[in-house]
């Protein structure tokens, strides 16, 4: 068994745990005053627009980029693609906490925490969108928690409830690629009720598939992305394993991202001509789809092939930045910019600080949590009890 | 485009998507040659059957 070469960080006040720490106590007073002065001391939100960064950046961005954990386990599951194994666990770790903290920032929307339950349990709204992404969610999240159980049970020295979880892998990865295609497209699915406020270049009833569909690219490249950031400052935690398979996932996942990207560009163009909206692409809105088109979609495509093609891995990193980068300006076009794109300038929608700061504060909360538990759990290294026991 | 009724309307778009997925169609097969091309294919090649093949 080849076991990282470290157990931890070296001191406790690092330029990464000050700036963190900074960041989460500005967090907490932001959070207090979220809960005591209510939503409208602390947004910009008003009745033209409900939905602002919270559910544009925490939710939308949070669900697409957390896609990571369904695409790799069904590559290496269901696809029988066992090479992608090694990053199966950290692909898991990332959707568990992307999901969890979607949850955690929908309360800062919400405002009544307890009542969490209510859509479920007390008082269902089965006709509403919503309702289903609601229960896809609760639901994921909960199969993302059993199959990141393993790895934790492994920390804990628990072996007859792990060897249990073990044995439930392939039908959670099932119930985990149904529950994602449900909620993924629904999210999508959210905006086809609101023909008249969203711009006709985003607008579609293809929505729920192109919706579907970028979440694929999206969870590959921050599969990849998330993995040369922690091949940079977690190398200490891999093990031999995880480090010789590190390229070939890259490659792998960036091959198929490029395909997938390929196949978004054509599924966009066709939402173009089946409304025949050529017209607008003149316009600014038109300008500002043609770059999220090439910039954000045919170029991270080109890279990715690119890169694939000459073995270059650092452009496949840069293409994966590109493409995280571009499903975040999607939502952020989609949820907000041309969103009551017919409003007058004073009426649109832009971001409190406190909006920002608590995005940041929720980014942030997940990155510690991601390195919390990868310094401690055996997610980027196995554990010498389970040596190629999968 | 200036339709005068629906069925000029869907002519046009429909006729428009269906020259789309004709290009899209010949794209995918030139994109695939390209993506499956390049260094790692004569690396692959180069492990499988050497230099010879």
């Amino acid at each position: 068994m080849s076991t990282p070469a470290n157990n931890g960080p070296k001191s406790a006040f690092n330029t990464f745990n000050l700036v963190a720490g900074a960041i989460l106590v500005v967090g907490l007073i932001l959070t207090v005053l979220r809960f005591t002065q209510g939503i409208g001391p602390v947004t910009n939100l008003d009745d033209n627009n409900p939905w602002g960064i919270w559910i544009g950046f925490d939710l939308l961005c949070g669900v697409a980029l957390a896609a990571g954990g369904y695409t790799t386990s069904a590559a290496c599951y269901i696809f029988g693609l066992k090479r992608f194994h090694s990053a199966v666990r950290p692909a898991i770790l990332t959707a568990f906490l992307g999901y969890a903290l979607v949850v955690f920032a929908l309360q800062y929307d919400l405002g009544r925490p307890w009542r969490l339950p209510y859509p479920i349990f007390v008082s269902q709204g089965t006709t509403s969108l919503l309702f289903e992404v609601g229960l896809c969610v609760m639901l994921y999240l909960t199969v993302l928690f059993i199959e990141f159980t393993p790895a934790m049970f492994e920390w804990l020295g628990w072996k007859k409830i792990r060897g249990v979880v073990v044995k439930l892998t392939l039908v959670l990865t099932i119930f985990g690629v149904v529950l994602s295609t449900l909620h993924q497209s629904s999210l999508g699915a959210l905006y086809t009720i609101a023909p008249s406020k969203l711009h006709p270049l985003w607008y579609s009833p293809y929505m729920p598939l192109y919706f579907f569909v970028s979440s694929i690219a999206a969870g590959m490249s921050m599969v990849i992305f998330e993995g040369s950031m922690s091949h940079k400052k977690l190398h200490r935690m891999m093990d031999e394993e995880y480090l010789k398979h590190h390229d070939g996932v890259v490659f792998g996942f960036g091959k198929a991202a490029s395909l997938v990207l390929f196949g978004y560009f054509f599924i966009k163009t066709m939402g173009v001509a089946y409304d025949n909206n050529w017209h607008y692409l003149t316009s600014g809105y038109g300008l500002l789809f043609l770059t999220e088109m090439l910039g954000f979609v045919a170029l991270p495509c080109f890279l990715y092939a690119v890169g694939v093609r000459d073995r270059n891995l650092g452009l496949i990193k840069k293409a994966s930045i590109i493409t995280v980068l571009g499903i975040v300006f999607n939502r952020f076009n989609v949820s907000m910019v041309a969103f009551n794109y017919h409003l007058p300038a004073a009426d649109r929608y832009f971001p409190s600080m406190t909006e920002i700061g608590i995005s940041i504060f929720i980014v942030t909360l997940g990155v510690v949590i991601f390195r919390f538990i990868t310094t401690r759990m055996p997610i980027f290294f196995e554990h010498p009890d389970y040596k190629g026991d999968h | 485009m200036e339709a005068h009724n629906l069925q000029e309307y869907y002519t046009f778009t429909k006729g428009i998507m269906y020259l789309l997925m004709g290009g899209a169609l010949v794209g995918v097969t030139l994109f695939w040659q390209f993506l499956m091309g390049g260094k790692a294919y004569r690396d692959e090649n180069k492990k499988n059957y050497g230099d010879h093949h």
